[in-house]
């Protein structure tokens, strides 16, 4: 379309709407501002496209900020993120060895420590997402597929599914993707007439690629091979670059780096290891992108020019009025079905489970106890690791005692002590959490051990950092506490709360008129014992500490999820040592005396305290219930759980089997 | 010119200019300090670098100034050469090395003497007291090699040997886990302080466990475990521990971690016959034997032997494991005829009253450096081990080996050490700055024995320490950097090739499995 016509275009639009005033001030802005700068050649289409484009990536942006949340994605307690994350710990990644791919790798550790800001790691996902985007466009370009421009968003659609599966964390992968359509870029563009310097070309870059993004290594190849056979239709050219892809890991290894043949080989095929299955579709999906459209567009313009006539000259029609409207309409329908197709996908590959409980495991991080609390409640599926969060947020609001069985249970959930060696990554999950609540209970040797075997396998974990100095200034060793927090001080998202405990030690090195510290210190065991003999309960932090409440509702909540109310029907007493309603007894420990008096044990002091008549009334219906459906355990599960789902019998005659005792 | 290079270079002239003024401001720029008050006590510095000997071939002992000013002004000085100066507008103060270099070199045996001058925001200049230090006559040898680990409890990920120039600041890699994913790279063991002759030990999943085994440029891997390693002088016979090592954890202990030897025995491995032997003296049954170290002359060797009085192999922690006390025992052997003499005990535990470990004797055969802690075989976790000094030639003359326990002990755990060629340093770990750290001190040894006030080895960023997650263990002096790449090391770590050493089976039933089997990661790595 012309400039004058597109004028004309817009001028008949907005009089359509009555904007006369509006279209006038439009069409001198385009004819004095736009047009000149653009010499003339403009189109509506060429502004809409643009347009097109700046709207998708706000949506993005948007997509990715509310819902993907990258905060969550940084809080993801090692499961995540797996490359170590901060500056203050960069320098140890640097010094590791030259492997191929390590730039990548490098860029890849420090951009999620961002991540922390959510609005950062959205903006750094949608950059990588234009960035594949704009590459994309320029390969199918490349390879002949102009009219299937729209496939450009594709790579942002699987960045976006990707990042909605929370893990694995694949920022190496495509960052690796980003360098090689910079590459791939630049062997379009280049003006290059020879096939011996394309191929020279090819080969530097090719070096390049294995040296610094090894992980697309095979992905750049096939699409640089694709454009020679498709596009400028050189097969001879793309069969050569194939046996050169296949030399320049060899030459990478003899300019760079120091690997046997077979490892050189062997780490171009490498591909995370931690993915499941779901997660390795989609990935190799996102990845095969590229070669697929290059191989895909190429043969179907090799079929369809073997179906066009040969010797006759098609006349394309000039489109009437009618028909623009027409495919104007065809065209939005298309754009609606695609966004429409590419939200369903997005919906659909994400992992909800996982944002649930990245979500929960945030909330813990951030002690935001009544949002953790609330999600669980709409949780469809619960594990341990949720169970351990659960019952810290209900200690810390209060609740453990009263609604513990409000929320799934589960015995190794409670103290994270699944009874077995797990996988690396769950154990990691156990040190990080495990160490959190250890040394709340006051277990400080414990939560001393279990984070630095988090420390130790994260490389830099700042939660770490600051607990190791907590502990150490609780034991006196001011030392390794300066140690820690020079440490932490070195990340900015932790430096003012680790100058500030340092510049506090300076003046009083054991914090003696720190009321935390002294009272956690006051937890602390005396008597040594071998932790691999004969491990420390909370039973033994309560005894050390009879006011150490925390402790007193783990016992409690141990001897629950073990079924020995006896020992809570006996234990009322230590209420007075604490500051629950005077005359009051918990909930679920009203339930388990109940229980235990009704099995026959004998009543147990209650030290002036007395059982909720609500309590009881609930407690003898249901037991008639139960009663009625004696040998039918299943049915009277069913019929019961909506009534006394959240009450401690419930749970030990229909839960107890099953919670992983 | 064309416009476009025009402003490239004015761009470039203005980049450098503020650089350069950048660089001016923060080295603090020279002045004349002339008008001070005097302060009548020394300045704080750390580290602390006050009272000390100083090797004159060290790297500058850089330091920060733990007074607070705007400004700071240091003057090194001796009696001969040049003095040095240094200005900062921070607390750091880094010393040129070239200038101080010249400065120790022409001061060998003399005293050097360091000003500290601090400018107050009110912009008065202040002088502290002079801090005094010694050069000593006698170089120490030009390397350090260490091992460079994360504080390690039962998982561990980063390990590697580095080795360190002390004449600068220089570190680099003599081998590093990541080179054969992951797996433990332990026990560096040298003969006489040269690297042409040296072991790793090395655990990995994926290849095994194996020594690699240097010698005259060659490395060679050899399909046993070594533990603590020993070289003969003449080079021809290594000898070894193999220990069945176990962790476990304390609830209360300030120190979480400790480390027994359910089971271990000494065996030793002839370079030429690629054999592997051992003799029923230093296997029993019914002991513990493990550090083993050879007397200068080759003539005996040294080692620590605890009874045994666990009967359960496989329990965790030992029955009793918190009384047992190694005593430091010796062996005559002849080289020539490969073979063993009597058993003779140098120093009882029960004498002592306390477990006596990693023997070192000097070069010189003249002093026995070990340490003393109230139990077990591992001094590093044990906030009670302390360097001990036995005069050996004084042993020898009076029949009685007395140790005498060295002035420059903390309160915090001191063990890994090792002698200079010329005897007359010693570098070891101590944890006395950050407890939980362990990090390398060097101390100068007299002719009488009289070990010296230790310096942290000096690094180019005074506040390196600070921050420091690193944990530096086994320091071993070395005259000659290890020669061989780390690609290397690492190829042979990685390949098929490799010296079969089994135990032989004929003999008197060793304890501990020798083979090259892979142990739990605790079990092959500690600090």
């Amino acid at each position: 379309m012309q400039p004058s016509g597109c004028i004309l275009e817009i001028r008949l639009a907005l009089k359509r709407q009555n904007k006369n005033g509006k279209a006038e001030q439009l069409i001198d802005s385009l004819r004095t501002r736009v047009m000149p700068r653009l010499g003339g050649k403009v189109s509506i289409r060429k502004f809409d496209e643009p347009m097109q484009v700046f709207v998708f990536f706000v949506l993005f942006f948007l997509l990715v900020y509310f819902w993907i949340d990258p905060k969550l994605i940084y809080h993801g307690h090692g499961e995540s993120i797996i490359y170590p994350m901060c500056t203050a710990e960069m320098s140890i990644f640097e010094s590791f060895p030259a492997f191929p791919g390590k730039a990548t790798m490098y860029i890849a550790a420090r951009l999620p420590h961002y991540y922390y800001y959510s609005w950062a790691g959205a903006a750094i996902i949608t950059v990588i997402a234009v960035g594949l985007c704009a590459g994309a466009d320029k390969f199918i370009s490349a390879v002949g597929g102009g009219r299937m421009r729209w496939l450009r968003f594709v790579p942002a659609v699987f960045l976006l599914a990707q990042h909605g599966r929370y893990f694995p964390f694949l920022l190496a992968e495509n960052l690796s993707l980003l360098v090689g359509l910079i590459f791939l870029y630049f062997y379009i563009r280049v003006p290059l007439r020879f096939a011996v310097v394309r191929l020279g070309v090819f080969t530097v870059f090719c070096v390049l690629m294995y040296a610094a993004a090894v992980q697309m290594y095979v992905v750049f190849v096939l699409t640089c091979v694709s454009i020679e056979f498709f596009n400028k239709r050189r097969f001879d050219v793309g069969l050569v670059e194939f046996v050169l892809a296949l030399l320049a890991p060899f030459l990478a290894n003899i300019l760079f780096f120091d690997l046997t043949a077979f490892e050189a080989y062997r780490v171009i095929l490498t591909f995370p290891s931690q993915l499941y299955s779901e997660e390795s579709v989609l990935a190799v999906s996102f990845f095969c992108f590229f070669p697929v459209v290059g191989f895909g567009l190429g043969l179907w313009r090799i079929f369809m020019e073997k179906r066009k006539p040969v010797g006759r000259k098609v006349r394309r029609k000039r489109k009437s009025s009618e028909n623009h409207k027409k495919g104007r309409v065809i065209r939005t329908a298309g754009r609606a079905a695609i966004f429409i197709t590419a939200v369903g996908f997005v919906w659909f590959t994400c992992d909800h489970t996982a944002r649930q409980k990245q979500r929960i495991d945030y909330y813990a991080r951030n002690k935001m106890w009544d949002e953790l609390l609330l999600h669980a409640r709409q949780l469809q599926s619960s594990d341990m690791f949720i169970c351990h969060d659960v019952n810290r947020a209900l200690y810390h609001s209060g609740r453990l005692l009263d609604d513990m069985f409000l929320y799934p249970q589960d015995f190794a959930g409670l103290l994270l002590t699944p009874g077995r060696r797990l996988s690396d990554e769950l154990m990691l999950q156990i040190w990080t959490k495990s160490s959190n609540t250890l040394f709340e209970l006051g277990h400080i040797n414990q939560a001393e051990n279990f984070s630095y075997e988090a420390l130790t396998n994260l490389i830099y974990y700042p939660e770490g950092l600051r607990r190791l100095a907590l502990i150490n200034i609780i034991k006196g060793q001011t030392g390794a506490a300066r140690n820690f927090l020079h440490a932490l001080s070195k990340d900015f998202l932790y430096e003012d709360e680790a100058k500030e405990y340092l510049r506090r030690l300076s003046k009083d090195p054991l914090l003696s008129e720190d009321e935390d510290i002294q009272r956690m210190r006051s937890f602390v065991l005396v008597e040594d014992r071998i932790e691999s003999d004969n491990k420390t309960t909370p039973k033994d932090l309560l005894e050390k500490n009879g006011n150490n409440r925390m402790a007193f509702e783990y016992l409690m909540a141990f001897c629950l999820l073990t079924g020995q109310h006896a020992g809570v029907a006996h234990s009322v007493g230590y209420l007075d040592n604490f500051e629950y309603p005077r005359g009051q007894i918990p909930r679920h420990l009203e339930e388990a005396i109940l229980l235990y008096l009704a099995m026959g044990g004998e009543k147990p002091e209650l030290h002036g305290r007395r059982i909720n008549p609500e309590t009881s009334r609930k407690f003898g219906e249901f037991m008639q219930l139960f009663q009625r459906y004696k040998g039918n355990r299943q049915a009277a599960a069913g019929v019961l759980e909506k009534q006394y789902g959240d009450t401690y019998y419930y749970f030990y005659f229909f839960l107890l089997d099953e919670s992983g005792l | 010119m064309k416009k476009s290079a025009f402003y490239i270079l004015i761009v470039i002239l203005s980049v450098g200019t503020l650089v350069g003024m950048f660089g001016y401001y923060l080295s603090g720029g020279q002045e004349v300090v002339e008008e001070y008050s005097d302060i009548g006590r020394p300045a704080e510095i750390f580290p602390d670098y006050s009272d000390v000997v100083i090797p004159a071939n060290i790297a500058p002992l850089n330091f920060k100034v733990g007074e607070s000013g705007s400004k700071y002004c240091v003057k090194i000085y001796s009696e001969k050469g040049e003095p040095i100066e240094v200005f900062s507008r921070t607390p750091k103060i880094v010393i040129d090395e070239a200038r101080w270099h010249k400065l120790l070199d022409s001061n060998r045996g003399r005293k050097l003497k360091t000003e500290v001058f601090v400018k107050s925001k009110d912009g008065r200049w202040s002088r502290y007291q002079s801090i005094t230090n010694e050069i000593a006559r006698e170089d120490i040898d030009g390397y350090l090699v260490y091992r460079r680990i994360r504080p390690t409890f039962s998982n561990w990920r980063q390990i590697g040997i580095h080795q360190r120039n002390l004449r600068g600041y220089d570190e680099s890699v003599v081998i590093s886990n990541e080179y054969y994913k992951s797996g433990c790279v332990n026990c560096h063991a040298f003969c006489n302080n040269r690297t042409d002759k040296m072991t790793i030990g090395i655990r990995n999943l994926i290849y095994g466990s194996s020594a690699l085994l240097v010698k005259d440029g060659e490395v060679h891997k050899v399909g046993t475990k070594f533990g603590y390693t020993a070289w003969h002088p003449s080079g021809k016979v290594i000898a070894y521990s193999v220990n069945r090592v176990v962790q476990f954890f304390h609830s209360t202990a300030t120190e979480v971690r400790d480390v027994m030897d359910l089971d271990s025995l000494l065996a030793y491995y002839v370079v030429d016959s690629e054999t592997v032997k051992t003799d029923p003296n230093i296997s029993k049954k019914q002991r513990l034997e493990t550090y083993p170290t050879w007397s200068p002359d080759g003539r005996y060797l040294y080692f620590c032997s605890a009874p045994l009085s666990w009967a359960k192999l496989d329990v965790v922690p030992p029955e009793g494991y918190d009384k047992i006390k190694y005593d430091l025992m010796r062996i005559s052997y002849d080289i020539d005829k490969d073979k063993w003499g009597e058993l003779e005990r140098v120093l009882s535990a029960k004498e002592t009253g306390r477990s006596i470990l990693l023997p070192r004797i000097s070069p010189d055969g003249r002093w026995l450096l070990f340490c003393m802690c109230d139990y077990g075989c591992f001094p590093v976790y044990r906030r009670s081990s302390d360097l001990y000094l036995i005069d050996l030639e004084g042993g020898r003359q009076s029949g009685v080996y007395t140790p005498l326990r060295l002035d420059i002990n903390s309160d915090e755990s001191e063990s890994w050490h090792s002698w200079s060629s010329n005897s007359r340093w010693i570098v070891f770990s101590s944890k006395r700055q950050r407890g939980t750290f362990t990090r390398s001190y060097i101390s100068y040894v007299d002719s009488k024995g009289q070990v010296h006030k230790p310096l942290v080895l000096p690094q180019k960023d005074p506040s390196h320490y600070d921050g420091c997650l690193w944990t530096y263990s086994v320091p071993e002096l070395v005259v000659e950097p290890v020669r061989i790449t780390k690609e290397k090391l690492s190829r042979v770590v990685r390949g098929n090739q490799k010296i079969i050493a089994d135990f032989p089976v004929t003999q008197a039933s060793p304890k501990v499995p020798a083979g090259s089997s892979y142990d739990e990661p605790w079990m092959s790595e500690r600090e």
